[in-house]
């Protein structure tokens, strides 16, 4: 390990950590391709490099957002359940399967996330329902000033997602928003907000899961695991203030397409 | 099992205090081992101390959300919603028994 490599790791945490809280999915998705594609990682390390850089991140984000009341913990400690049996059968997998095998998944993962990329950009704002469901929250919108009060609904189903999710991120080392998130607002009529605060919450305890896994197997190495944490930490305070200020449809089509176009390089490399 | 959570006006939970904190000091903790792992590391190679720093930062970072999931069993049990000291539990011990099958089995 050279002292180029180090910050070349430093230095693209900050750049995939920034793209990924803009777009609101994690740094995960766009890691995880910058250290098979341009470093030349094999997959295995590269899933424990990202998971614990989702740990770091999902961490330091949960800390604001619990501070602004923002995070429905009973639901977040609910949904865990599923969640971590989830993420600890996809991390005792992946060390079953090879690098290629591996390899081949997350192309598959990397067509649906952008896939539903693009189905986000034609999405509308959905009206939460404040009389239904159950683990009922609130939180006071820091845009309108408002206090914003929601039930949560079909929490079975959300588990089901939450299972699936968890295992995904075991599996392939990513935090799993992308899944959960559509199921607490579309199935549970949560709020954006409140769904993507108690997500990030979850994905902390989702990949500590399977992140001693993959640690004791020897796939987390802290020389290349601890500059690519904090790059990625450094690129998500950064890119959640940026995403504050761009809200553009057209930002998170374009890099649906660069996803696409990866994707389809993972599958034919 | 349906507690209200009132509006972010309201003092914090017992719950969600303990929670935070847990959370700010396993990620500052482990943000400062592997900074002065790295300089560690890369100024003073001769040491032994830079790559064992990064190899504590690491076990912390993924430590904290056992800490996280721990005190939220404690938090619960100061509000005595004892549905939700349970939930914490199984999550508990889901992650304890991962830690046992990773250290027995890999």
């Amino acid at each position: 390990m050279t002292f180029s490599t180090t910050l070349l790791l430093f230095f693209g945490g900050i750049v995939t950590g920034t793209i990924g809280a803009m777009l609101g999915l994690g740094g995960g998705v766009f890691l995880i391709p910058f250290l098979v594609m341009v470093l030349g990682l094999p997959m295995h390390q590269a899933i424990a490099t990202s998971i614990l850089a989702v740990i770091a991140t999902s961490s330091a984000g949960a800390v604001m957002n619990l501070e602004r009341g923002m995070v429905n913990i009973r639901l977040g400690m609910l949904l865990e359940t599923t969640t971590v049996a989830g993420a600890m059968f996809g991390g005792i997998t992946a060390n079953y399967l090879s690098g290629e095998t591996l390899r081949q998944i997350f192309a598959g993962l990397l067509f649906v996330v952008s896939a539903l990329m693009f189905w986000k950009t034609r999405q509308a704002p959905r009206e939460h329902s404040a009389d239904e469901g159950l683990l009922r929250g609130g939180y006071t919108d820091d845009a309108t000033q408002q206090a914003v009060r929601y039930g949560v609904r079909r929490i079975p189903v959300i588990m089901g997602v939450s299972l699936v999710a968890g295992n995904i991120s075991g599996l392939l080392g990513i935090g799993g928003g992308i899944f959960k998130v559509p199921a607490m607002t579309l199935l549970g009529g949560m709020p954006m907000k409140a769904a993507t605060a108690t997500s990030n919450f979850m994905i902390g305890v989702t990949a500590a899961a399977s992140a001693f896994i993959y640690f004791v197997n020897g796939h987390m190495n802290p020389m290349i695991a601890a500059p690519t944490a904090l790059g990625v930490l450094c690129g998500s305070f950064l890119g959640i203030r940026i995403g504050q200020k761009i809200k553009s449809g057209a930002l998170t089509l374009f890099f649906a397409v660069f996803l696409l176009i990866v994707a389809i390089q993972f599958v034919f490399r | 099992m349906m507690t209200e959570q009132p509006t972010s006006s309201r003092p914090l939970l017992s719950v969600e205090l303990l929670t935070s904190r847990a959370l700010r000091t396993g990620v500052w903790g482990s943000v400062t081992l592997f900074i002065a792992g790295l300089i560690g590391t890369w100024w003073f190679p001769f040491a032994t101390s830079g790559p064992r720093l990064l190899y504590a930062g690491v076990v912390l970072l993924i430590g904290t959300p056992f800490l996280r999931v721990l005190l939220a069993i404690v938090g619960f049990s100061m509000e005595r919603d004892w549905t939700f000291v349970i939930v914490s539990l199984v999550v508990f011990l889901m992650l304890l028994g991962e830690l046992i099958y990773a250290l027995i089995f890999l």
